[in-house]
């Protein structure tokens, strides 16, 4: 089943977000306008604002309120990529150049701070201040986890709620955000933001273990980068650590390094599928996910509910 | 009001950045931003002005230097850094100062200061992008946008408060300063965008050939004198400014005398 098919009900105000950000990104430099265009022409899930639409549907549904949250997220994960490319260096995403790349660091910190403003002026469409007060803890949250990512880099003695942390804050964050600004757009009561904030936490972290599972199980063709790339950078993802439990097989993740090699670390990726951390890794998935499910569960009937199902479904069965 | 308040207020908003802003691990491993005490003093003055409680007016002055501080920091971002993690943190280093100025001003309710600052920082990356690709029909484009780059929080800021009578003299004061900073970078044999955009369109047959430390002694004073002229025609106006403005304070009348008086017209 593919994401579009699962969007098929909203299709309408999705598209409607779609045209909206790229008259978003659009801007009187030629330059930033040529680089932020090409972030759009990469696609993406639109999975935040999937998340805003669906979650305001608990409430008061109204499109020209809720599309500026929608928007404003996609575009604080656009600006977030545009500089994570210039922090990891990286020539390539979702099989397009970068914009580092194409032109170089500057340019992409320039554009990444133009769509960044771009997103709060969005969100002050939006006058409600708790919205604000929501999204604004979440930003400093998410950038704190950024630096704690780069201190935790090669640290091979952290722990399970290190990584849980870690995970959170790089994703899980914005999309429990995304449910719980949604729901507050469409101005549900409390005790609704605060389970979909839960779900969206929940799925979050589904999707984020998946991610680092399919790090480390994919080919490169399917990543667009390296198997093994993760570990390679210094980032310590479940699969690795539920391997290190095994003090042979920490031996030899701890020798891995920026030059360490494709054989290499073919070798290592083999030990640890054979730890089975991979099958540990997916069962901690599945329970985020059973989580998120429960939580979708206590919610009140809404068209919204089998969408978020199937979404959920989506994100625990993925492949890539 | 008196000498001695300005400086307690100024000390305060210091301090509520440099509270806010400190990270034990970025701080580590990049330079601590410069908290320039003139913008501190032009905010100052402009929320004098506006009919906002104190803690207000402190958060809405420090969460515009934090803009302006991020914006800054990003401009360091350069293969240039000493190492990797220096220039990974420096890009982190600017989100967190952009996510504190949301977070600072979302926690006072103000949502329309929020938009100001953001449509400033909309328009300023788009200046840098002019300047640093040293775009522009002519030296006035270009000059037009390497002034936006230091000067717009603050015109905003002061549009905002409706404090715009403040407007021509904040951004004469600021674009005299960067354009000593540049001189002065030029003179050091550093690299200077200001003196790259200059060549550009003073010398144009020298621009893609000859880098700005290879031009003859000559071109250079050249150029240094073209950049002089703007610095003189600078204060000319910033003279004119501050003699228009009724009731400026003394500390920051004095600080128009001291940057008019930091450099002198180079001899031809």
């Amino acid at each position: 089943m593919k994401l579009t098919w699962l969007y098929r009900s909203f299709k309408t105000d999705l598209d409607l977000i779609e045209q909206e950000l790229e008259r978003a990104v659009s801007s009187n430099s030629e330059l930033v306008n040529n680089a932020s265009h090409q972030l759009l022409k990469a696609g993406g899930k639109r999975i935040r604002p999937v998340f805003v639409l669906l979650s305001a549907k608990f409430g008061e549904y109204r499109i020209d309120r809720i599309k500026n949250i929608a928007l404003a997220l996609e575009l604080i994960h656009t600006a977030s990529l545009v500089h994570d490319d210039v922090i990891d260096e990286a020539d390539m995403r979702r099989g397009l150049p970068t914009i580092n790349y194409l032109w170089d660091d500057r340019v992409a910190m320039y554009t990444g701070d133009y769509i960044l403003a771009r997103s709060l002026e969005y969100m002050t469409n939006i006058t409600d201040p708790l919205a604000h007060k929501v999204l604004s803890r979440a930003i400093v949250e998410l950038v704190t986890g950024e630096i704690d990512q780069i201190k935790d880099k090669y640290r091979f003695d952290q722990t399970l709620r290190d990584y849980l942390r870690r995970i959170k804050r790089k994703t899980a964050l914005l999309i429990a955000v995304s449910c719980e600004l949604g729901a507050i757009a469409g101005q549900t009561p409390p005790d609704i933001y605060k389970r979909l904030y839960k779900f969206g936490y929940f799925i979050g972290m589904s999707y984020q273990i998946t991610d680092d599972i399919l790090d480390f199980v994919s080919t490169e063709e399917e990543l667009g980068k390296p198997a093994g790339d993760d570990l390679r950078q210094g980032n310590i993802t479940l699969p690795a650590l539920y391997a290190m439990r095994y003090p042979l097989v920490k031996a030899e993740i701890e020798k891995v390094n920026r030059d360490t090699g494709k054989d290499v670390m073919s070798k290592i990726i083999q030990q640890i599928i054979e730890t089975g951390a991979i099958e540990q890794s997916h069962q901690l998935s599945r329970r985020y996910l059973d989580k998120a499910l429960a939580v979708l569960e206590e919610l009140p009937d809404s068209r919204a509910k089998k969408p978020l199902k199937e979404i959920a479904n989506y994100i625990g069965k993925r492949k890539y | 009001m008196a000498r001695r308040i300005y400086d307690q207020k100024a000390d305060s908003i210091k301090e509520l950045i440099q509270k806010k802003m400190y990270h034990h691990f970025l701080f580590e491993h990049i330079e601590s931003p410069i908290i320039d005490e003139d913008r501190i003093l032009m905010l100052l003055i402009v929320m004098e002005e506006a009919d906002v409680s104190d803690k207000k007016a402190e958060s809405s002055a420090a969460s515009a230097m934090l803009v302006q501080i991020a914006l800054d920091i990003h401009d360091q971002v350069s293969k240039e850094q000493k190492s990797l993690t220096e220039r990974q943190l420096s890009v982190l280093a600017g989100d967190f100062f952009s996510g504190l100025y949301y977070l600072l001003l979302a926690e006072i309710e103000d949502i329309q200061l929020i938009r100001t600052l953001a449509n400033a920082i909309k328009k300023i990356n788009e200046y840098k992008t002019t300047v640093y690709q040293l775009a522009g029909q002519d030296p006035d484009t270009f000059m037009a946008s390497f002034k936006g780059i230091g000067t717009t929080v603050i015109k905003d800021f002061c549009r905002h408060f409706q404090a715009e009578r403040y407007n021509p003299l904040f951004m004469e004061f600021l674009f005299l300063k960067k354009l000593l900073a540049e001189m002065d970078k030029f003179q050091e044999g550093r690299f200077s965008i200001l003196f790259e955009g200059l060549k550009k369109f003073y010398l144009p047959q020298m621009y893609s050939t000859t880098p700005l430390s290879h031009l003859s002694r000559r071109d250079q004073h050249f150029l240094k004198e073209v950049c002089t002229n703007y610095i003189d025609q600078c204060k000319k106006n910033l003279k004119e400014e501050s003699a228009r403005i009724s009731g400026l304070p003394d500390i920051f009348l004095e600080r128009v005398e001291q940057l008019s008086n930091q450099y002198k017209h180079i001899a031809t």
